[in-house]
């Protein structure tokens, strides 16, 4: 094989000697001395593997980077999406809500009645429109970190049934038929609430959404991240949340602390002081702010083991209704 | 270092390597012998001279291939006188190499191997005198010696020491620039020289016109410029350089052995995918070994030129040597044996070797085919003058200066000398049984016409007895014509002989003694009186008082130590 070693200044007989002398090879003296074609040949070898692995190495990590950059792509292109389906406004729900759930869970500011909820039929024709509902003990409500803990356990219930379909009568066992249906499996409760979005779709769903979410995929450096991103991402009740940040009205309770003393039933029912506030979320006015006081003591004994509060949370959204009523 | 080695272990194999060689023919330029002939094992040197250059540890090669040279034949047995010449110490001490200030290492074994066998070859006892001759009336010829000699052991000096602790392409660029130094001053430095010495020119004009040649001066420029940077500095004030421009690169395109940037490169990747390491110095590694090729038939040269110029230098520097001492030596004249034998001024450099100034003495016989019985005083200086003659036989005879001013001798077809009896420790005979014995091996091996130096000849028995030997050995000696020169102190049987004249071939010569018949180291004709061993028994203390006092005092010393 030629050499580079020669050039075409030199005589044949020096050239010839040049590449006599690439034909030999070196070996130190006294050491165990090899096959020159042996380290030709694992010499080579090792060029080639190590080119085959940096080559394997460049196309992991060029593949790598268009499944991230592709994963991305559809990630933003599946948050923009989400996030045309939202007004301008509707980013400031959230915000709106968790606001007026600190106001309303402070000093109690006396009743209110809307003048116009006091038309008959005005709250159930109010709970036409899309709503959030969020019920709660007073501390869960003391700044907006605290409401969306507070929010994760909260769901529509037997109260917000009763609220919008109330009971034909104060008896035990007409409130009871109702609290039955607001905890069965059959979605009675669904398709009597379907334009109240619990609170906690908002709460969860929200962040998917936000410009904060949209910064945290364009700045994700690995596939893994942004897998699990897109993961969550999937999971997230993106419907439930954008309906609920188009909500116009807002209904919460909140459960004063119980004075100490008292029973306490099986469910954790007590006698307690409830405010129950509907607050327009459109026009950022209250329509509605109540202050109530529920006592299991009334139930019967056998279903106050099991039914307390859900009776109790049915029995106050009829003061709710007698109070519209009465004022 | 270490390719050199393979590519010895290649071409043992016989690889492609030598025989893509472009063998360089330039045989020897031989100084020692009118006809030269192969001095060394050949592939032998080749292969040392290879693992030399390659760094493989051959300390000591050049004085090992001398020692090993194989000699013009000889008729000298150096066996038969060496020792009794005390060869080694004339040449240790009496033919150093001094080249300005600095005396150089000479091998001294090999140098005395030399004089010790003198060429049968008559033509090549004459080609080393022109040779001397021209060095010792050309001042500038022998300069450019001594220059030569010492850019050769300077290349014996890098080829004997290993690379360990050395760049190995460094030391062997510094062989290859020593090997074009020598080659180019053997070219130019010699051309008007008219004796032997002009082998010299002719070889280093061979080799210099040689392909191989021009490959190694093409490498040493590449090495030494491979391209002229043009550089502009600023200096400043405070004399510091403040900046560099660069104005011009020129690569030497002319020289075969500058490539392209690219071909550099790839060169070297080329070497790494065989099996050599990724460096530049690989690649130099390669180029030098492929120039060492060309010129490696040539190397062995060296070797022997090494020997042959410590050869004449060391004969000069005998030469000045006894001329700081004032005395001065010759080339001698060879005559034939029928004519008379002249040693003017002759001197045992011996003497002079060891601090003690030599008295010369003029030397002459009627003819060389004599046998001289000397006889004088002990300590007289007969023994000397027997080494002194021996020496200037072998010196001469050699193609060398002798310890005389003037000198004719006959060529001899050997040399025997006998003045030292040693007692061995498993000796098996007496002392006149071990004269005896040396008496018979000179008959055994003697051949006619040889020089031959006996000291007290049959002095280990009673006068009477010893006396016939003597004569009975003179007689049968005599029939082989040798230069002989015999001392004794048998005066009475020496002047018998002398004023009976019954063998015609001998001569006699005598000590020479001052008034007070002290000797002066001068030799004269005739037998003498006396040996004058009271003289020498007084010099030494041996008298009759002498001893007596010495035997009082021990007795006086002896009793007191009682006493006490």
């Amino acid at each position: 094989m030629p050499t580079f070693l020669t050039t075409p200044k030199m005589s044949p007989e020096l050239a010839a000697r040049v590449q006599a002398s690439v034909n030999g090879r070196r070996a130190t003296p006294g050491s165990r001395r090899r096959a020159p074609h042996l380290i030709v040949l694992v010499r080579l070898a090792v060029l080639v593997l190590t080119g085959t692995l940096v080559a394997l190495v460049l196309y992991v990590r060029h593949h790598d980077r268009e499944e991230r950059e592709h994963a991305r792509a559809d990630l933003t292109a599946s948050v923009d999406r989400r996030r045309a389906a939202l007004e301008p406004q509707d980013h400031r729900t959230l915000g709106l809500i968790e606001d007026w759930l600190v106001r309303g869970a402070g000093q109690y500011e006396g009743d209110l009645v809307a003048e116009a909820l006091r038309a008959p039929g005005a709250l159930a024709a109010l709970f036409a429109d899309r709503a959030v509902y969020v019920r709660g003990e007073q501390a869960g409500f003391r700044n907006a970190a605290a409401v969306a803990d507070a929010a994760k356990s909260s769901s529509k219930d037997a109260f917000l049934l009763c609220l919008l379909e109330p009971p034909p009568e104060r008896a035990e066992k007409a409130l009871l038929a109702k609290a039955r249906l607001a905890y069965s499996t059959r979605g009675e409760l669904e398709a009597a609430t379907e334009h109240v979005h619990p609170l906690r779709d908002a709460v969860v769903g929200m962040p998917f959404l936000s410009p904060a979410f949209a910064e945290r995929v364009r700045k994700a450096s690995e596939l893994t991240e942004l897998r699990r991103l897109r993961n969550a991402f999937d999971k997230a009740p993106l419907d439930a949340a954008i309906h609920a940040a188009k909500a116009r009205l807002l209904v919460f309770v909140v459960d004063e602390p119980s004075p100490p003393g008292g029973t306490v039933e099986l469910d954790g029912e007590k006698a307690h002081v409830v405010r129950v506030s509907i607050v327009d979320l459109a026009h950022e006015s209250p329509l509605l702010r109540l202050r109530k006081r529920v006592d299991p003591s009334w139930i019967s004994a056998g279903r106050r083991v099991d039914s307390a509060n859900a009776l109790d949370s049915c029995a106050l959204a009829l003061d709710v209704h007698e109070s519209l009523a009465r004022l | 270092m270490l390719s050199a080695l393979v590519m010895v272990a290649a071409r043992v194999v016989g690889s492609p390597l030598s025989k893509t060689s472009g063998e360089l023919r330039a045989e020897p330029p031989d100084l020692l012998h009118a006809a030269p002939f192969p001095r060394f094992d050949a592939e032998a040197l080749r292969l040392s001279l290879t693992l030399a250059f390659s760094g493989g540890g051959q300390g000591g090669l050049f004085g090992e291939a001398l020692d090993r040279a194989v000699l013009a034949p000889s008729s000298f047995d150096p066996g038969a006188f060496a020792s009794d010449l005390f060869l080694r110490n004339f040449v240790g001490l009496c033919c150093k190499v001094r080249v300005g200030q600095r005396d150089y290492p000479v091998a001294h074994q090999h140098l005395a191997r030399l004089i010790a066998s003198p060429p049968s070859d008559p033509r090549t006892i004459e080609f080393r005198r022109a040779i001397l001759a021209e060095l010792a009336t050309s001042r500038q010829l022998r300069e450019e010696l001594e220059q030569l000699y010492v850019v050769l052991y300077r290349l014996r000096k890098i080829l004997e020491s290993g690379s360990a602790e050395w760049d190995p392409n460094r030391r062997q660029m510094d062989i290859l620039a020593a090997v074009k130094e020598l080659v180019e001053r053997m070219a130019d430095k010699f051309c008007a020289a008219r004796s032997g010495l002009s082998r010299l020119a002719e070889f280093g004009a061979r080799v210099k016109a040689s392909e191989a040649f021009r490959s190694l001066a093409d490498l040493i420029a590449y090495d030494e410029k491979l391209a002229t940077l043009e550089l502009k500095v600023s200096v400043g004030a405070d004399g510091k350089i403040r900046a560099f421009k660069l104005l011009s690169v020129a690569e030497n395109q002319t020289n075969p052995f500058v490539g392209s940037p690219a071909q550099r490169w790839l060169a070297r990747a080329e070497l790494f995918l065989r099996g050599f390491s990724f460096s530049s110095g690989e690649v130099m590694a390669r180029l030098i070994l492929a120039v060492f090729d060309g010129l490696e038939p040539v190397f062995p040269s060296f070797v022997g030129l090494l020997g042959d110029l410590e050869f004449y230098l060391g004969a000069l520097g005998f030469k000045d040597f006894a001329a700081s001492a004032g005395l001065p030596v010759c080339l001698p004249e060879f005559v034939t044996a029928e004519t008379p034998r002249v040693l003017d001024g002759l001197f045992n450099p011996l003497l002079l070797a060891h601090g003690i100034p030599p008295v010369p003495c003029d030397l002459t016989t009627d003819r060389h085919d004599t046998t001289v019985l000397v006889t004088g005083p002990n300590s007289g200086g007969k023994t000397r003058l027997l080494q002194s003659v021996a020496l200037a036989q072998l010196l001469g005879q050699a193609g060398l200066f002798v310890p005389a001013r003037v000198a004719k001798l006959t060529l001899a077809s050997s040399l025997v000398v006998s003045l030292i009896q040693e007692t061995k420790a498993d000796q098996a005979e007496g002392r006149l049984g071990m004269e005896l014995v040396r008496i018979r091996a000179l008959f055994e091996h003697l051949p006619p016409g040889a020089m031959v130096m006996l000291d007290e000849l049959c002095s280990g028995t009673n006068p009477s007895e010893g006396e016939e030997i003597f004569e009975l050995v003179v007689q049968m000696l005599t029939r082989l014509r040798p230069q002989a020169f015999i001392t004794t102190h048998f005066l009475a049987f020496a002047s018998r002989l002398e004023s009976a004249g019954a063998i015609p071939e001998l001569r006699f010569l005598q000590v020479s003694l001052g008034e007070n018949h002290e000797p002066t180291y001068q030799f004269k004709p005739g037998v003498a009186k006396t040996s004058l061993a009271g003289h020498a028994a007084a010099r030494l203390g041996v008298t009759g008082e002498q001893l007596l006092a010495l035997v009082e005092r021990n007795t006086r010393a002896l009793a007191a130590k009682r006493e006490v």
